[in-house]
């Protein structure tokens, strides 16, 4: 079936990226001709390179076009997530913006080197003399190449940028962060990175990494967006998992859950969305007892949280389960339990914010809170259908998009048979939902969930303070600086003498 | 008339200097501002009936009063004087145009801009070192005038401050051709460098001494790292249309005619390409850093300008085709982008009367059209594709890592990131929301649709090279291929 689309630039990888990405973007438009009130022009403009962008960077058949339209990508979501143009939200979009700008740096250089080594852009002859082994200074390209998809798809430890884009931005533009522009980076592994098998095991380390401390950080969070925001990160974390455990299941499972978690990452922030646009409140302590207010939004966020957890029969589920059946052949205890305690922290979490936003007693000034517009539901809608379309025919999903991609890697295609619905699978959901609840439980008779107390230890704060060097350096050298002519005068004349003496060592 | 062209193209300008003062005694409302307009387009013209001939590859040699060229000074126009003189005309257009506009310029300034200008066309032109010196002391006296136009303490101590530092350079200069001079007996750029080699042989030292001095004085003149101190006071103390000026035409004499020498004594002796990489990065971080902690707007620019000299300069020292081809294309479209940025941050400056960052908030709500043209601008200068800037950079970028400079092309990189830090520091507070109701008596000039068509012209050109980089090769190809057949 997919032979037909052959007329598509690339291959099967691009159809399947660039077809999610046309699917979504409409249901995001749909979305934001209601939710954004003021400021149309401000927000479209933006809207409509970002969509142009994404589309580019799947649709590209060589690495120039990829890294242009990622450049369009960076800049045109800079201006969604500034969007009400506040200071908080100019500082979030700042570092938004210099950080994809060092990763779109990175895989600038490591463009550039290949091509001078290769005289080439192109995906195809590239991978065709990768697989010969033809290319040289091939550590130095990819560590380059890695680093800046790490940035760009927010990965521990690279991940700073994106808890404060999300909350910043509004929220169609963060469920389009979200679901679109961070698996840019996932698509750019999955590019390059699939040959060389030597960064495998580091991929793996860093999805663990990104899956645990994501979700740890995420069940701290008030802030119903930042909360997403951290746990979009832990769902990075598993995708990175399955690139790098690699063969057929890790791979297969990995773009599985890069194209669920779009989905279902994009139900929530529209779920979030809507539950912002009618009550104006982000914050967790503020919300409670919409379930009788919102039952539609309530009833699709359930179906995105079960999804997000894990939980059958929704397609979360079945990724999971694929990755989760690969950690299994790769044999690794340590792995087989980060998995099932970020099961159950995600879990928790999305308990914790169901119970937080949609039970308990309505807040005070909430009393005319209404439903959101029909126009806002409908995309949830669809994406909710998705959840579970996907979930209940995944077979027919891995069948007509995920197989192709494998097999053009390479990867055998064993995935039929493995059993998703065994009775092991279901233990395992059990387990997770049991270990969920009990961290629940007790994270909050111990008051670890929502509370503000500050890090010691913060990324952030390390890559703020190499800012803060840079700039100190900056006034360092300023200050260094004479100010006296005399001085300048007498410095002409040194620069002479310095520049012959120079020329008279070399030569 | 083709054969004339290099004296017409100097002329032209030169004598509608003298022309302007002479619209005194003619009843013609704005007559200076025309006789300069028509000028540049003279020259323009000129340039473009003798493009077909210089772009195929043919030189127009042209000997003042017929003197050949051992005793008489000869002018020529080849591809890479043409390159620069295209991009004189361009700039000096502009910086025409967004002066129209401003009523304060009488004719002493257009005066004294056309007498810039065609000491520019000059120094694209000639092939004689001691003409070069003289055009170059002829831009630098009309521009220290030109810094002080305004009669402030402050602008006449920042045009005082840049003839001290430059000058001391450039007395060393004829030092140079004298010994030059005496050891070659000819002042041609060509017989000179026929001589060059013979001289490495017998007295290097001498040549280490001329090159030096060289170095210091071009260097000088296009704000090199540590010899860039006259740069921020001068950029930032002149009138709007001289700082387009001075950062836009008389930097790029300096790298023009620093190439033109180098290429024509020096490519061979000695590592002189491997200096001026290091030095360009050197440039380049240090007018990075530097623009990062300034406070002021226009010293922002200027201290920007060294950062994309650095750029500049990286390319030429590469000193392979592609390198070159990338600082050349650099140069052009630096001269673009940052004249146009002096422009919008003369209009804003012109309109707020605040002249530090901090209390320009707000600017897009009051000017919309220039807070955009200046964001995009400084995309362009910044590098982010569909630019020219990203064009040019990627050149040299690509020209770096094909010699193997890894580090140089980290550094490169960093650069970008740095002047993109930077940039949309400005930006951020362009586009707060809060506008600053700080209260000083200060009447704001009418802006007129002249300077805002010349900041739109400006951000065409940049978008149009940007999306068809093509279109610059034919004149840039031509020029490389001057400096390395």
């Amino acid at each position: 079936m997919i032979s037909q689309f052959q007329f598509f630039p690339v291959d099967s990888l691009s159809f399947i990226m660039g077809s999610l990405a046309l699917l979504l973007l409409p249901l995001i438009l749909i979305y934001s001709v209601k939710y954004i009130r003021t400021h149309h022009i401000h927000y479209f403009i933006p809207f409509f390179i970002l969509a142009l962008g994404i589309i580019g960077v799947f649709f590209s058949k060589d690495f120039l076009g990829f890294f242009v339209f990622l450049e369009l990508v960076t800049l045109s979501s800079y201006f969604l997530i500034i969007q009400p143009w506040m200071e908080d939200t100019l500082a979030a979009g700042f570092k938004y913006l210099i950080m994809n700008l060092i990763g779109g740096v990175l895989i600038l250089f490591s463009v550039l080197i290949l091509y001078s080594q290769t005289g080439s852009f192109d995906f195809i002859e590239i991978s065709k003399l990768l697989s010969v082994g033809a290319i040289g200074k091939l550590p130095l390209i990819s560590i380059a190449f890695l680093l800046g998809c790490l940035i760009k798809c927010g990965a521990i430890p690279f991940h700073t940028w994106l808890p404060d884009a999300h909350p910043a931005a509004p929220s169609p533009i963060s469920a389009l962060l979200s679901g679109l522009v961070i698996n840019i980076g996932v698509y750019g592994i999955l590019r390059f990175m699939f040959t060389l098998k030597i960064f495998f095991p580091v991929l793996v380390w860093i999805g663990v990494g990104s899956m645990l401390f994501g979700v740890i950080l995420a069940l701290r969070q008030t802030n119903i967006k930042r909360l997403l925001a951290y746990s979009s990160i832990s769902q990075m974390g598993y995708i990175l998992l399955g690139i790098g455990i690699g063969g057929g299941l890790g791979l297969g499972g990995g773009i599985f859950h890069a194209i669920n978690h779009a989905v279902f990452k994009m139900l929530l922030f529209l779920c979030a969305g809507a539950v912002i646009y009618v009550t104006g409140e982000r914050q967790l302590k503020h919300l409670g007892g919409l379930m009788t207010r919102m039952p539609v939004t309530a009833a699709f966020f359930i179906i995105g949280a079960l999804s997000i957890s894990g939980i059958p029969p929704f397609n979360g589920f079945v990724s999971k389960s694929i990755i989760s059946a690969a950690v299994v052949t790769g044999r690794e205890p340590m792995i087989k339990i980060a998995m099932i305690l970020t099961a159950a922290g995600t879990f928790a979490l999305f308990f914790k914010m169901f119970k937080q936003i949609f039970l308990g007693d309505l807040s005070a000034g909430k009393w005319n809170v209404k439903e959101a517009p029909v126009i806002m539901l409908f995309p949830m809608f669809l994406l909710a259908s998705a959840c579970l379309g996907m979930g209940v025919m995944w077979r027919r999903v891995l069948v007509v998009f995920i197989y192709p991609v494998l097999g053009q890697y390479g990867a055998n295609t064993v995935l039929s048979v493995h059993k998703i619905w065994s009775l092991e699978s279901l233990l395992h959901t059990l387990i997770v939902i049991g270990l969920g609840l009990v961290i629940y439980g007790v994270g909050m008779r111990m008051g670890w969930l929502g509370s503000a107390v500050p890090w010691i230890f913060s990324v952030d704060r390390i890559y703020v303070s190499i800012g803060r060097l840079i700039v100190m350096l900056g006034n360092i050298i300023r200050d260094l600086q004479f100010r006296s002519l005399n001085f300048h005068l007498l410095w002409v004349f040194l620069m002479l003498l310095l520049f012959y003496f120079l020329f008279r060592f070399i030569a | 008339m083709a054969e004339h062209a290099p004296i017409l193209i100097i002329v032209f300008p030169l004598l509608a200097a003298f022309l302007t003062h002479l619209t005194k005694y003619v009843k013609l409302e704005r007559g200076a501002e025309l006789v300069a307009f028509a000028s540049m387009l003279a020259s323009l013209s000129v340039l473009v009936i003798s493009a077909p001939a210089v772009l195929a590859g043919r030189v127009i040699s042209y000997n003042i009063g017929g003197w050949t060229a051992p005793l008489g000074i000869s002018l020529v126009l080849d591809g890479f004087s043409f390159f620069f003189c295209i991009v004189i005309v361009v700039i000096g257009l502009l910086l025409i145009l967004y002066s129209l506009g401003v009523y304060l310029y009488a004719r002493r300034y257009y005066s004294l801009l056309l007498i810039a200008l065609s000491a520019l066309f000059g120094i694209a032109l000639t092939r004689d070192l001691f003409n070069l010196y003289v055009f170059f002391e002829i831009l630098a006296v009309s521009s220290y005038v030109l810094i002080a136009y305004k009669r402030r303490p402050r602008t006449l101590k920042a045009s005082f401050r840049y003839l001290m530092i430059t000058e001391s350079a450039w007395v060393f200069f004829l030092l140079a051709i004298a010994m030059l001079y005496g050891l070659t007996g000819t002042l041609n750029m060509d017989g000179i460098a026929q001589k060059i080699p013979m001289i490495y042989q017998s007295s290097p030292y001498s040549l280490f001494i001329i090159f030096s001095i060289m170095l210091v004085a071009f260097g000088i003149k296009c704000g090199m790292a540590p010899l860039h101190s006259w740069i921020p006071e001068a950029h930032s103390q002149a009138p709007t249309p001289v700082s387009g000026l001075l950062s836009g035409l008389i930097l790029k004499a300096g790298i023009f005619a620093m190439l033109r020498v180098f290429y024509l004594f020096f490519v061979g002796v000695g590592p002189f390409s491997t200096i001026l990489l290091y030095v360009g990065l050197i440039t380049l971080l240090f007018g990075a850093l530097m623009a990062l902690v300034q406070d002021e707007l226009k010293k922002l620019l200027a201290y920007s300008s060294i950062n994309q000299i650095g750029f500049i300069l990286v390319g030429i020292g590469i000193g392979t085709t592609l390198g070159l081809k990338g600082a050349l294309f650099h140069l052009l479209n630096h001269a673009i982008m940052k004249t146009g940025l002096f422009f919008c941050a003369g209009i804003i400056i012109s309109q707020t009367g605040f002249w530090k960052i901090e209390r320009l908030r707000g600017v897009y709500k009051r000017m919309p059209g220039v807070a955009i043209s200046f964001f995009l601008l400084s995309l362009a200068i910044v590098g982010i594709p569909f630019f020219n800037g990203f064009a040019s950079k990627l050149l040299v970028i690509l020209a770096t890592l094909k010699q193997m400079y890894y580090i140089p092309g980290i550094i490169l990189l960093l650069g970008i990131v740095i002047s993109a830090a930077y940039y949309f520091k400005v930006l951020r507070i362009f586009f707060n929301p809060e506008e600053s109701r700080e209260v000083h008596d200060f009447v704001p000039r009418p802006v007129g649709p002249f300077e805002h068509f010349a900041v739109y012209l400006c951000v065409v050109f940049c978008v149009v090279i940007g999306i068809f980089p093509g279109i610059i090769f034919p004149i840039l190809e031509p020029a490389v291929k001057v400096l390395l057949p």
